[in-house]
């Protein structure tokens, strides 16, 4: 049950890094990003492999052993 | 910047990145020292200084690369299974945990630390911590070391990087995020966090060159782009960033075997040293 949970979790964690990546590339936000830069292309590189790691991560949890 | 003055950063960034005294830190404090005309706060020193950096992440492919290809292949088999089986597996996922907290702060705190390039007395005070940092490490681990009779069976008693756990892996992987500031070198903290975490010094200092490995390429990679502005010596920025490699790999091979019954004091007295000389000569 905690496997299909953290799964989830991560999957939702991956879907919410790819919006942010492309909200990123798109210029539509900021966030501690150059401001004299339109396009924050790092950050959203940057969020795309976190949201692939996460994938990975939710990939791990999937395959955990069951306790009990 | 001069052809010489370029060619010679070059050579001192790649012979001090891997030992653990810091490039950056050198790299803002030896023109000050020489009173060279240009600026480390120019928008660009860094993108120079992150080309120099790319022929050091190069030498260190290609001098662990078939490593290097069992860790991308073990990523991609664990990644794909979802779970860890063998020792590449199990390296290529300690250095994906160990990556991501640097490559994270790197991204965030880049104006920030961007600024501190400007100012050599700075990394000078920050090259004299690394000193401090990389004794206590010898210190520390000089307490729970056996007595044996030799350095060699001493170091036996401690562990592959690949036992290291994951938690150990994250730790010494934030520890790179120190080494954002000029003068604390990133060899020298991940090293000394290896050390810390059990580990053997030339297996500290391997996983400490694998962990460098891809922050320092991607770093570079997303940086590169800043290059190419008008005005800009590509070619000989380039050809420094070729010598850097060459020095890189000849300073990693060195301290491949120094290890084996080495320690960081050395390093560290020289930080020490250099880091009270530059505050002292740096007004």
């Amino acid at each position: 049950m905690r496997g299909t949970s953290l799964t989830a979790a991560l999957m939702v964690l991956a879907v919410v890094l790819v919006i942010l990546a492309v909200l990123y590339a798109l210029g539509t936000i900021g966030w501690f990003a150059n401001p004299s830069d339109v396009h924050h292309y790092k950050h959203a590189a940057a969020f795309f492999v976190l949201a692939v790691l996460a994938v990975v991560g939710a990939n791990f949890a999937r395959n955990r052993p069951v306790a009990g | 910047m001069t052809a010489a003055q370029a060619l010679f950063m070059g050579l001192l960034q790649g012979a001090t990145e891997l030992f653990p005294v810091s490039s950056l830190g050198h790299a803002v404090i030896v023109p000050s020292l020489f009173h060279w005309s240009f600026k480390q706060s120019d928008p660009v020193f860094l993108p120079f200084l992150v080309l120099l950096h790319l022929g050091t992440a190069t030498a260190l492919v290609i001098l662990y690369r078939r490593q290097w290809a069992r860790i991308v292949a073990g990523f991609a088999r664990a990644a794909l299974r979802g779970r860890i089986q063998g020792e590449d597996e199990r390296l290529a996922m300690l250095l994906v945990v160990g990556t991501i907290p640097a490559g994270v702060a790197g991204l965030y705190g880049e104006s920030y630390f961007k600024r501190l390039f400007g100012n050599p007395r700075a990394a000078a005070g920050f090259l004299l911590l690394n000193g401090l940092i990389l004794l206590g490490a010898e210190v520390l681990r000089r307490r729970g070391e056996r007595r044996t009779s030799s350095r060699a069976e001493q170091e036996a008693a401690y562990l592959q990087a690949e036992r290291l756990s994951f938690r150990a892996a994250l730790l010494v992987g934030s520890c790179q995020i120190l080494a954002l500031f000029p003068g604390i070198s990133r060899s020298g903290v991940t090293m000394a966090g290896g050390l810390l975490a059990g580990l053997r010094h030339q297996e500290a200092a391997r996983f400490s060159f694998l962990l460098a490995t891809p922050v320092i390429a991607a770093a570079g990679l997303l940086e590169v782009p800043g290059l190419f502005k008008p005005g800009v010596p590509l070619g000989l920025y380039t050809a420094a960033a070729v010598l850097s490699g060459f020095a890189a790999y000849a300073s990693a091979r060195f301290l491949i075997r120094w290890f084996r019954v080495g320690r960081l004091d050395p390093y560290g007295a020289y930080c020490l040293l250099a880091g009270a000389l530059g505050l002292a000569l740096l007004r």
